[in-house]
């Protein structure tokens, strides 16, 4: 081999890419040749500079946030969104009020039909196996950027199909809410309980919803929930926890799961956005 | 409570939708960090990453399954860069190589050891250098450096991602480093490391 075809292979040494025998031929050239030897140094040199001191980073929240936005707006302008019937049916100004009045009635329905149960003051979000506390962990956590979910969507459908191949052993319930940016999706297991966490982000606000079948929520004894919780849950299949107002967590009941939503919105404003059922 | 009022999309929107998130929403992290090598700052690489991803949701037809997704939207966002840059300063950056390459071939002739040169620069260089000197780099030849030497394409997957021949991977890459070389040993003497002979 001489200089210039050494110069020539010197890259693709360096890469790796250079087959055994090309490479022996040239390891015997750069033996004997030191100008061949301290360019193929020198160039070793800048890939190791190169690699050592620009690291890969990720693309930073806000950045993602903001690309899964214009992507959402991309969607709907493409496919205008229409209103289904219940606002094209009413106009909103009538709408509202009667809303507002249900919610208002909602609300008094269920602190009035949890109150009756003397135990509910004292509920205790202490136990380390309380889903409620849990919740607040997880919550915390997501907030400043832990726990990525695995899967994130703009796409409310995308998720259902995401649990739907996830083996979780129960129907994810997936509230829909309007105005929502993204959301996002995982399925854990620990000690043989399996949940389903959601994240919803709708401008400057999250939801994170936390399912797990019902059957390990209410009778289960890895996972736990206070005892008024059940009872509430028992009877009207909805709890939250008028002794804390600002306790801003909504648990509901399905037929397969218990969900508790923690959010950063006021219970009030959470429990308006969710569907009823 | 309030009935949540669902949009009301056609079926085919909903599953381009779904298939372009699924396909294209995984490559973020390189895209962006090829975004932040090129312009240098975290806005630019902002910009030019969100219109790689609109562009790419609009001709999402236009890509061929199967094809390598990453190479297809790779393209995209350099032939953003090139119209976005382009059009802002009419004319690329001309950078004189052969001052350059010149200079490099005295560092070569010089008696100091790579070896030595290796340990001052490691020791003493900080990674913004590194950064800058890469960001100085003309786009074609940063392209390839970035590509190879962070991303850790072979050869092959760069002509794919850049449209060239192998050979013009391989010379681009050559002289890329060469120059990255110049300039961070020029940066080194500047800073009294090396001493000039």
């Amino acid at each position: 081999m001489d200089c210039k075809e050494a110069q020539q292979s010197a890259g693709d040494s360096i890469d790796g890419s250079l087959p055994d025998g090309v490479e022996e031929q040239l390891q015997a050239h750069l033996d004997k040749c030191k100008p061949c030897r301290r360019e193929v140094a020198l160039e070793k040199l800048s890939k190791h500079m190169v690699r050592q001191n620009v690291k890969q980073i990720s693309t930073p929240r806000s950045i993602q946030s903001s690309i899964l936005k214009a992507l959402r707006l991309e969607f709907e302008r493409h496919e205008p969104v229409q209103e289904s019937w219940p606002v094209a049916l009413f106009p909103p100004r009538v709408v509202v009020p009667v809303l507002a009045g249900g919610i208002v009635a909602a609300l008094f329905f269920l602190m009035v039909s949890t109150r009756v149960d003397p135990s509910y003051q004292t509920t205790a979000h202490n136990s380390s196996n309380d889903i409620i506390h849990q919740s607040f962990a997880n919550f915390a956590l997501l907030q400043v950027g832990a726990m990525p979910p695995a899967m994130v969507t703009t796409v409310p459908e995308n998720m259902s199909e995401f649990f739907r191949n996830s083996d979780l052993q129960f129907g994810v319930d997936i509230p829909r809410f309007r105005n929502c940016d993204w959301s996002g999706g995982s399925a854990s297991e620990c000690s043989g309980v399996k949940k389903a966490h959601l994240l919803y982000k709708m401008g400057n606000e999250l939801v994170y919803v936390v399912e797990v079948s019902d059957d390990d929520a209410l009778y289960g004894t890895q996972v736990s929930l206070p005892l008024a919780a059940k009872r509430a849950l028992a009877q009207s299949g909805w709890y939250t926890d008028p002794g804390h107002p600002d306790c801003n967590v909504i648990l509901w009941k399905t037929d397969e799961a218990v969900c508790v939503a923690v959010s950063t919105m006021k219970k009030e404003q959470l429990l308006a956005l969710l569907p009823a059922r | 409570m309030t009935p949540v009022v669902q949009p009301v999309v056609s079926r085919s929107t909903k599953k381009k939708h779904t298939e372009f998130e699924a396909e294209a929403l995984p490559h973020m992290d390189v895209l962006y960090n090829f975004a932040l090598r090129t312009t240098g700052n975290q806005d630019d690489a902002h910009d030019l990453l969100q219109e790689t991803y609109l562009k790419a949701y609009r001709f999402w037809d236009k890509y061929e399954k199967g094809t390598n997704i990453r190479a297809w939207l790779f393209r995209i966002m350099k032939n953003s860069y090139i119209n976005r840059y382009r059009k802002e300063t009419k004319e690329p950056d001309k950078v004189d190589y052969e001052d350059i390459e010149n200079f490099y071939n005295t560092i070569r002739a010089e008696s100091t050891d790579p070896n030595d040169l290796q340990k001052q620069l490691y020791s003493n260089l900080l990674g913004d250098e590194v950064t800058k000197a890469l960001q100085g780099l003309p786009d074609d030849f940063r392209t390839v450096v970035i590509l190879c030497d962070i991303e850790g394409l072979t050869y092959e997957e760069i002509a794919e991602f850049v449209e060239c021949p192998i050979g013009t991977v391989r010379s681009r890459l050559h002289r890329g480093r060469k120059l990255l070389q110049a300039e961070l040993f020029e940066y080194a003497k500047r800073q009294g490391m090396i001493k000039d002979d």
